[in-house]
């Protein structure tokens, strides 16, 4: 009886590891779209965010800041290692893919980031890497634009002040992704 | 105890030899002025700031110059009048207690002119970074933001 329960605990136990691990792959967003709606079911329950504000600048002004700091900034390779206490030493890069997407009537911009070596392995991820950020910028009359940026880790947030910055267009500095 | 100041002095020397790195002979009339502000934002980490300068010849191979360390808020280097240079910003993080570091490096190609001035702004606060050159005429008449160019944007002669 007993080793029925253990058997049956245990079987349960892989069954939610499946599902987790499912979950981690399957449910990636495998485009901009797929990103703004998992981040908008995670900000329902505090696991994602959603910045959304105004800003004193037409629509061309930021969408043109955001795709020269982008060029400037975000088409980077970071390079890494690693020293554990035994002298092993890991290491890899983090290769960052910006698309900026420049509408008549929106702007938008993609950041994905790709991982490889150290022992990382980006499963299941879309072409150029998983999503970490989506940027909208919309018109709100001739002179102001709405900005929505969309992240779903605490580990992004350095990217998501950087664009906020640039977005106002009073901090027009890069983010130091070294230290993402 | 001189065995041992010896040993020091060899130890260091050694390792500068291994950093690769050399001062900068400053030697051209000064015309670039670098401003530099750094604030890693914790007491963990420290920041600093140096640049490097390298000779850009007709085929647009580099080589290196020197390095300058930003160990003052501002400091006045001279480059070669009518010569292309690539100048390297470069802002070094480190923990201050050992363990991560990293460095973020902003690269101009300048070809400075006679006559004119340079200046250069490097800021680095909270893993934000930024760098603005910008290029002031003769008898400050005139001053424009240079855009940043690496060697990509170099064409050989």
């Amino acid at each position: 009886m007993r080793c029925h329960a253990l058997r049956s605990a245990q079987w349960t136990l892989i069954g939610i590891a499946v599902l987790l691990v499912g979950c981690g792959n399957m449910g990636a967003p495998k485009n901009a779209e797929e990103y703004r709606q998992a981040t908008r079911d995670g900000a329902r329950y505090g696991l994602a965010t959603i910045e959304s504000f105004e800003v004193e600048r037409p629509l061309r002004e930021v969408s043109s800041t955001l795709q020269r700091k982008t060029d400037e900034c975000l088409k980077v390779a970071v390079n890494w290692s690693a020293t554990n206490h035994h002298g092993n030493t890991r290491s890899g890069v983090h290769r960052y893919k910006p698309t900026f997407v420049n509408g008549s009537n929106r702007a938008e911009l993609h950041i994905q980031r790709s991982r490889s070596g150290g022992g990382d392995i980006d499963v299941n991820a879309p072409p150029g890497g998983f999503y970490h950020v989506v940027l909208d910028a919309t018109p709100l009359g001739k002179s102001r634009t709405k900005i929505d940026i969309y992240t779903q880790s605490k580990d992004d947030d350095l990217l998501r002040r950087a664009l906020h910055g640039w977005a106002l267009g009073s901090n027009l500095g890069c983010p130091d992704l070294t230290k993402r | 105890m001189k065995g041992g100041l010896g040993a020091a002095l060899l130890a260091a020397s050694l390792l500068a030899g291994c950093s690769g790195l050399k001062t900068y002979p400053d030697t051209a009339p000064k015309n670039l002025l670098i401003r530099a502000e750094t604030s890693s934002g914790s007491i963990l980490s420290k920041v600093r700031a140096a640049v490097h300068v390298h000779q850009v010849d007709a085929k647009c191979r580099t080589e290196y110059q020197g390095t300058v360390e930003l160990g003052e808020p501002s400091v006045h280097l001279g480059l070669p009048v009518d010569r292309l240079s690539l100048v390297a910003f470069v802002f070094n993080t480190s923990a201050t207690f050992g363990g991560s570091s990293g460095s973020v490096r902003v690269e101009h190609l300048l070809k400075p002119r006679a006559g004119y001035t340079y200046q250069a702004d490097m800021s680095y606060a909270n893993s934000i970074y930024d760098v603005v050159l910008r290029e002031i005429g003769p008898r400050r008449s005139s001053s424009r933001e240079l855009d940043r160019k690496s060697t990509k944007g170099c064409t050989p002669a």
